[in-house]
């Protein structure tokens, strides 16, 4: 899988899970890693990313983290606290991606 | 009586030349692939040439809502990663497929020059201003030139030979422009189709968390359902991109392949040239639904 289709899985999962959440906190703060996640990769598609780099494989093996983790927190929403914390580990190794692609 | 068998001997050469040039034209498979080809390059090119445009002005109009209900897009930023140089580049390779599939049923279906010296022209100019095309400017005008030299009786030889000439030389650069479109429709391919989406699910996810908290400001809600449907409406285009379109180019790509061997006479898959007509009449049949027409 490339680094576009987890990044485009890792949104799609993170809007799901920020429509199904309950309560107006836990949406607010999905949204918010969705906005961050979104602008990284905004600019990953700007930007041309070097593929043999450890910086890409650990955010690549950090979203698959991520997807298991919002996987989980869709089936069953008790999850969702380490979907969050899980996102936005990929969230910060993507930034790092960014910085070195810039 | 020299003279008379020397202008007999001319006569007899040029209708020898006519008989082997007529002789000498496509075969009908050669013209049914490069017909095939070029109607596809046409269709696949103006396609993405009118669809960039609309995605940078659907992309302004989501964001412009976003902005409206107090999303996250950029008020300093509306056309975020749309920005007229970025779309240019991209309507410029889809004008030269177009030029490229207008050449070649020009070049099969044609007999006019002026015609001819039209269909060239464009072709050169456009095949000149893609970024990262594979010749150089004189190899261009070179393979121009072989167009603008047909004529006189040999007419369909002439356009076999240009057709010999023109497809090998200009393989690598449709194949460059085939691997532009595939990157560009594929909404995880990092490229603009990954970025429209970006603005799609930012939308998406701002406009839930106005429904959900009945907030926006005043007549925040409405605006958010608004903005719900330029998502849905964002959303069939998408799939249209990464489906029937990147299926399209994919199959054009084949064709190209195929019409290269065929006038090679090398060994080639008449389904991949069956296959591109069939491709093209389904983007165009997607195309129009989403027209509404």
């Amino acid at each position: 899988m490339t680094l576009g289709q987890r990044l485009g899985r890792t949104a799609s999962e993170l809007l799901a899970l920020q429509k199904a959440a309950r309560s107006r906190p836990q949406k607010q703060v999905l949204a918010a890693q969705l906005q961050r996640l979104l602008e990284v990769t905004g600019t990953l598609v700007d930007a041309n990313v070097e593929r043999a780099t450890p910086e890409y494989d650990a955010a690549s093996r950090e979203l698959e983290h991520a997807h298991h983790a919002l996987e989980a927190a869709l089936d069953d929403l008790a999850e969702v606290a380490e979907a969050i914390e899980r996102t936005a580990k990929a969230v910060d190794l993507l930034a790092k991606l960014v910085v070195l692609a810039a | 009586m020299q003279r008379l068998a020397s202008m007999l001997g001319r006569l007899s050469l040029a209708t020898l030349m006519s008989a082997v040039g007529l002789a000498c034209g496509l075969t009908t498979v050669q013209r049914q692939a490069a017909l095939s080809l070029g109607q596809a390059a046409v269709t696949v090119g103006s396609f993405a040439a009118t669809t960039f445009p609309e995605m940078r002005q659907t992309a302004i109009e989501m964001n412009t809502t976003d902005v409206t209900i107090g999303g996250h897009a950029s008020r300093a930023d509306l056309d975020e990663g749309f920005h007229v140089e970025h779309i240019a580049s991209r309507v410029a390779a889809a004008h030269a497929l177009e030029a490229y599939g207008e050449l070649l049923r020009t070049l099969v279906e044609e007999t006019q020059k002026d015609e001819l010296r039209k269909a060239s022209s464009r072709f050169v100019a456009s095949a000149r201003s893609v970024p990262g095309r594979r010749l150089a400017d004189a190899q261009y005008e070179a393979l121009g030139a072989l167009v603008e030299g047909i004529g006189g009786m040999v007419v369909e030889a002439r356009k076999a030979r240009a057709l010999e000439r023109i497809v090998p030389a200009y393989k690598a650069d449709v194949d460059h422009l085939c691997a532009l479109l595939l990157e560009d429709f594929d909404p995880r391919g990092l490229h603009l189709a990954q970025r429209f989406e970006g603005a799609l699910q930012r939308l998406d996810s701002d406009a839930e968390l106005v429904l959900a908290a009945r907030g926006g400001g005043p007549g925040g809600p409405a605006l958010a359902v608004g903005g719900m449907r330029q998502v849905t409406d964002g959303r069939a285009l998408l799939e249209v991109l990464g489906g029937r379109g990147r299926e399209t180019v994919r199959a054009l790509g084949k064709a190209n392949t195929a019409l290269d061997a065929a006038l090679r006479d090398e060994t080639f898959s008449l389904d991949d040239v069956r296959a591109v007509a069939t491709r093209v009449e389904s983007l165009a049949a997607a195309v129009r639904a989403l027209a509404g027409s």
